[in-house]
Order: C-alpha cells, then structure tokens, then sequence
C-alpha cells in the first residue's frame, strides 16, 4: 500500500481507537481519582497523566494537532489537580470531562474525513462567554498579555489597564461582567478596588478574580469572588475558573 | 555493512510504534523489534542487539531515561535516539547528558521527523559501523 495512504488509515484506525475504547477509559480515570479524593491515588494519576501524553504525541504525529492541543490542556489541568489547592476540583474535573467529549467530536469528525479540526476548539472557548466584558488590572506585560489571551480564547471582549486610578475610571464609565487584578498596582491596589466593587450596588454584577503573588491575607478584607495564585499554574487556573 | 541498519522501537503507544515503524523502513532500514514497556526494551536489546535504538520517555515499568541507563551501562558506544515531546526537553537534556546520541520531537509533520531522523543517523554512522564490527567480531 501507498505509504501516505497506509498513514491516513493508520490515522483513521487511531481516531476509532478513541472513539471506542481511549476516551471512555480516560473518562473512568478521572472519576476514579475524583472519587478517591485525598490522597491522591499516585499510581492512577501517573497512568491517567502517561496516557494524555501518549494520545498528545500520536495525535500530534498523525496530523491531529487540535487534539494534540486539548490533551496538552488535559495535562495541564492533570498538574493542577495535585499542585494547586486554589480552585474547586470538581469543577477541574467537570472541565476535563468537557474536553474529553470535545476530542470525541474531533476524533469522529476525522473518522468522516474532517481534516482541520480548528473549528472545533474555536466553537468550545468562544461561545462559552461570547458578549462579556471584562477589565483586566494587570502592570506587568508579560503577564497581562496571557491573561488577556486567555479570556479572549474563552469569548470575552477585554478592557487592559496598568493602572488603580485607569481601572477606577473604566469602571465607573464602563460596563464589565468581569474585573480581574493583581495586587500591587499603582496607585491603587487591587484589594481596593475590588473592596469598592463590593460596597456599591451599582457594580453588584460584577465578579472579581484576585491574582495574588504573596504569602498575605490582604484579600480577605475585600473578599474576591475568586483567588488565584500567581504561579506557573495561574493560566490553567483562569481558564477553568472562568469556564 | 552500516547500510542495513537495525533499529528497535520502544514506545508504550501501539500506534506510534506502528507510524515509526513505517517510517524507518521507508529510508531503507530494518525495524527488528518492537517493545511496549520499559523493561521489554532492555531485554530485546540485549537479545537481538541492533544499531539503533528509538526510545521513548515515558514509559510503564521502567521510564526511558532507565532504559537508556541501562543500555549505556552495558554499552557506552550504543546508539539511542530519544523520543519525546516538546514539554519533554528539560528530560531529553538530561538524556543527552547520559549517553543519548540525539532526540527526536514528536510534534511533528512525519515528513520533518523522517528528515530528522536520517539526519541523525549520518551523524552516527562512524559510530554505527564500529558497533557492527564490534557484533560480528563477538
């Protein structure tokens, strides 16, 4: 046979083998670990984590990119689980259970010979907050560029400011659904801002995400909707908490 | 002689072993073996002792860089090319450290891992013409 077609079936045989057995046992998986709570069951986690990595490399090598991606994600989310305490699991499972019906569209659409799957990870972040402001509170660029990516990929229109007394402002002129900010700004910091979101009615609509760097309790006074640390975990943090 | 180059794969993934496989005989080599696990890996390359070895990382029961470990230790010449992907390089570099002769990345187009591989072997073909000797000479 032909190699490129000895490759496309391979591929075809790849797609089936998720359809039908792989993301029913990853499924399993994850609800195993769930159910087992604390501590965690190691030798599980291990075996769930070895295999999103094997499905991420064999998608990647059979031109599944897209699912490649997700699986990249899952991973992530896999890391989240035993590393951070900042978030509510369940909803990191829920999250992961989503993705893993999201590969099964992707692995169906190839098996009918869909090819660019692209379209698939667009439908699942965009609409899930399609029409939704956001203002981001965020000095350093190179953290507020991700931040900023993040939100967009999940539909958000996004507002970016470096400053207490810019963020102040675009608040009382604006519109959000969403304020997301970091401590330490100028001017005002960010427990101060969302403290005067909280006792004014007018913004009674707005939820607030807290990025904290520091070993304080400095939120608590204010009492974020959400707290997340500020760490190699953060984005994979916003995601699911904005999911 | 070091034109029919051996190879053994070890890869936990059915399908990738299957889609390297493929690969490797379509540059004119011979895959003598397949293995599955990690401890699988170390046994077929001391029974059927070929020039190459495509291995990779994360693997049940004993891990690639194991693998490697012990090849190294029973053959410090040995020819292994790492597997992995790109959130892996941080390992590989460790792997290079320890006696690998290259890596290849999975998140790749087929066509970029073939080249990369045939680029590998060239680099190693002294050195793969040297382990041939050594074989038949035992």
């Amino acid at each position: 046979m032909d190699e490129a077609l000895l490759i496309e079936s391979l591929g075809i045989e790849f797609a089936h083998d998720l359809v039908d057995n792989r993301l029913t046992l990853f499924h399993n998986q994850l609800l195993a670990l769930e159910d087992g709570g604390a501590p965690f069951d190691n030798d599980l986690y291990e075996d769930t984590f070895r295999r999103f990595h094997g499905v991420k490399g064999t998608g990647g090598m059979y031109g599944m990119y897209c699912v490649s991606t997700v699986f990249h994600q899952l991973e992530n989310y896999l890391t989240l689980l035993k590393e951070s305490d900042c978030c509510d699991k369940s909803d990191v499972y829920l999250k992961m259970h989503g993705e893993l019906d999201l590969v099964d569209k992707m692995a169906r659409a190839w098996i009918d010979g869909e090819r660019d799957l692209r379209q698939f990870l667009t439908e699942n972040k965009s609409s899930v907050h399609s029409n939704e402001t956001v203002l981001i509170l965020e000095p350093l660029k190179s953290v507020s560029d991700q931040i900023v990516a993040v939100l967009q990929d999940n539909g958000y229109e996004t507002t970016l400011v470096n400053d207490g007394v810019k963020a102040m402002q675009c608040l009382v002129l604006g519109s959000f659904d969403l304020f997301v900010t970091s401590e330490q700004n100028r001017f005002i910091n960010g427990s101060e801002l969302i403290a005067f979101i909280k006792i004014n009615p007018r913004f009674s609509g707005i939820k607030t995400i807290y990025l904290s760097t520091e070993n304080n309790n400095k939120w608590a006074v204010c009492a974020p909707d959400i707290v997340i640390k500020k760490d190699s975990a953060l984005l994979t943090t916003l995601d699911c908490a904005i999911s | 002689m070091s034109d029919n180059i051996k190879f053994l794969i070890a890869d936990d993934e059915q399908h990738i072993r299957n889609l390297l496989a493929i690969m490797v005989n379509s540059i004119g080599y011979e895959v003598v073996g397949q293995a599955e696990d990690g401890q699988q890996a170390v046994d077929m390359y001391q029974s059927l002792k070929p020039d190459v070895l495509l291995l990779d990382i994360n693997m049940p029961n004993m891990s690639g860089v194991d693998v490697l470990q012990h090849v190294i230790k029973a053959n410090s010449s040995a020819v292994v090319i790492m597997l992995t992907s790109l959130n892996s390089l941080d390992v590989v570099r460790q792997c290079l450290g320890g006696g690998a002769k290259q890596y290849i990345l999975k998140d790749n187009s087929i066509d970029n891992m073939r080249e990369m591989l045939q680029e590998a072997i060239s680099k190693n073909i002294g050195l793969i013409a040297k382990n041939q000797m050594s074989n038949t000479d035992l």
